[in-house]
């Protein structure tokens, strides 16, 4: 049994349903704006090592039977059965805890899941998870984190143009540091700053799921594609892209090496063919991607979640650095998917 | 060199300092959170084609430095958020977003051995919840105490806090306590490994845990460094040099 957990009209879960029943699925979907008939129980016992049940309008669901799982929850604080509701209301307490414990329960059960919560947080940090995807050996952007603005004009003197972006994963405009910004330079010396030198080339877009790679290339002239149409005036161009083997199984192990079932990983061929990566995305809209270029990302991710082709997220980067750093030997039971 | 970066009050962090200097088996130098509350530090931490590398500028006129550093002890619980006093209340979430997100980032970059190192879970190391807790300890070999959650009642395990229980340090998979049987040992180890935290405080059920069967309750990656003595400043010093 799968399990697909979010809102139903949101595109990427309409997608999915749409594979799901044309593959002939056995799955469940869990509406999260009908928490206020959902429960669930979990147990750890001498007699199970896992084991409960899920409630869901009308339904009952033995949370051992659920194989895969797709985890797509919108914050519940803002749903619209919830966001109104008083801070010490029965509903919000229900629904806090719910959205809670699904989680919880994912993150340990034995099934696929796209994506356990553990492994979407690494791109939290970007230079953090730029460290890791080096060490996977991709070339990464040279980038500085400094509140010395004197360092900032010898950066930019040695790289040409260099653009600005936030550290954390809060969402901001990826912008280059132009006369205008330099002019506000001195404001960084209360916070770091994350400055990369820009690298020419165009963007591709790679979701990985499990072991298989979609590739999409996005090109515009915009510094960041998402907004191409606000910093360009012309919508960005998106068309399937051929990897090759060697990066598509780069792809796979990068995402793998973060614990994601599914990633999108951002690439920035130059034009000499070199692919360096930017971030990896650990909540990636596909569906987007898919709407643009049919490339059939939405079966992939059935297939995947119905235990088609291997799984490759046993071994999670801060796994194989303890396993490096202490020479252990890393159990596998808790990958066994 | 080696590097603690701690708080001024945590006092356990303090005497593996202590211990570290006086078994002198390399130098220990010692990096407290209040004092990277300072704006006068200058901060630069570079990732590329040359690897990563960080150095902050004292406003002392000293540096600490990546180059120089073969293992930290990481005892940061959270970042320098003192430094946030002076932004404005819109912004002061981004902001602590911001400065969370650069200092694990440099805590990561700090030295080759960094324990614990950070996760995007704690910067101290990975901290999880008792269901997690509970199912790697049944899945490494250890009894737990059953647990039962539901979104309706989740008040079992707070109820837990007030049994009798003991902690006990585990440094790279070994605990320190000389009750522990080789078979409680290799459950520990397996315990470490599947966690991914090479410091962690096991809390067992019982003021005595061989008399409770060795019951885990939880664990954390930010334990009291002194419930071993000396042979837990020894394992340690064995982590720091890999």
């Amino acid at each position: 049994m799968i399990l697909v957990c979010g809102i139903p009209s949101e595109t990427s879960i309409v997608r999915l349903a749409q594979a799901l029943e044309q593959l002939g699925a056995s799955w469940f979907m869990l509406n999260q704006r009908r928490v206020s008939q959902s429960a669930i129980e979990i147990g750890v016992s001498a007699a199970a090592e896992l084991e409960g049940t899920l409630e869901h309008d009308g339904r009952s669901l033995a949370l051992n039977e659920i194989t895969g799982v797709y985890l797509r929850f919108m914050d519940d604080r803002f749903l619209p059965e919830v966001r109104d509701e008083p801070l010490q209301s029965h509903t919000r307490a229900h629904s806090r805890a719910f959205h809670d414990l699904v989680p919880q329960w994912a993150e340990v059960a034995r099934a696929r899941v796209i994506n356990r919560y553990s492994a979407m947080g690494s791109n939290y940090s970007k230079p953090y998870q730029l460290q890791l995807i080096s060490q996977q050996g991709f070339s990464v952007p040279e980038t500085l984190v400094t509140n010395d603005p004197e360092r900032v004009l010898s950066f930019r003197a040695e790289h040409g143009r260099v653009i600005y972006k936030s550290v954390s994963s809060e969402r901001s405009i990826v912008s280059e540091l132009d006369d205008e910004a330099l002019s506000r330079l001195h404001r960084i010396r209360w916070c770091p700053v994350q400055f990369q030198a820009y690298v020419e080339g165009d963007d591709v877009r790679v979701h990985t799921i499990g072991e298989r790679a979609f590739a999409t290339r996005i090109r515009t002239a915009a510094t960041d594609y998402r907004y191409a149409r606000r910093q360009t005036g012309a919508e960005a161009e998106f068309e399937p892209f051929d990897l090759g083997a060697e990066l598509a199984d780069r792809c796979v192990a990068l995402g793998a090496s973060l614990g994601l079932d599914m990633a999108g990983i951002d690439l920035r061929v130059s034009p000499e063919g070199e692919a360096y990566c930017l971030e990896v995305n650990p909540s990636p809209v596909y569906s987007y991607y898919e709407a643009q270029t049919g490339q059939p990302m939405a079966i992939a991710v059935a297939e995947y979640l119905m235990g088609r082709g291997e799984t490759l997220t046993g071994r999670t980067a801060a796994r194989t650095q303890y396993q490096n750093s202490t020479k252990a030997a890393v159990p596998d039971s808790l990958t066994v998917r | 060199m080696w590097l603690i970066v701690c708080s001024s009050v945590d006092h356990s962090a303090l005497w593996m300092h202590e211990r570290l200097q006086a078994r002198a088996r390399a130098p220990a130098a010692l990096l407290l959170v209040e004092g990277l509350a300072d704006v006068r530090i200058r901060w630069r931490h570079a990732v590329g084609r040359s690897g990563t590398s960080v150095t902050l500028r004292l406003p002392d006129g000293n540096e600490v430095s990546s180059a120089e550093l073969r293992g930290v002890v990481n005892r940061l619980v959270t970042a320098p958020l003192v430094l946030l006093d002076a932004v404005e209340p819109e912004d002061r979430d981004y902001a602590t977003n911001e400065l969370t997100a650069f200092t694990a980032s440099w805590l990561h970059a700090l030295a080759p051995t960094v324990i614990n190192a950070p996760t995007p879970h704690g910067l101290v190391g990975r901290w999880r919840l008792p269901l997690e807790w509970r199912v790697l300890g049944r899945r490494s070999g250890l009894r737990t105490p059953d647990l039962h959650l539901t979104c309706t009642a989740p008040g079992d395990v707070l109820s837990e806090s007030d049994q009798p229980s003991t902690t006990l340090l585990a440094i790279d998979g070994h605990v320190f306590d000389q009750r522990a049987s080789s078979s409680v040992q290799r459950a520990v180890a397996r315990f470490s490994a599947m966690a991914e935290t090479r410091v962690l405080g096991l809390r067992f059920e019982g003021e005595d845990p061989s008399a409770n069967g060795w019951s885990l309750l939880d664990a954390t990656p930010y334990p009291d460094l002194t419930l071993a003595g000396d042979a837990g400043v020894e394992a340690l010093e064995q982590a720091l040099t890999g």
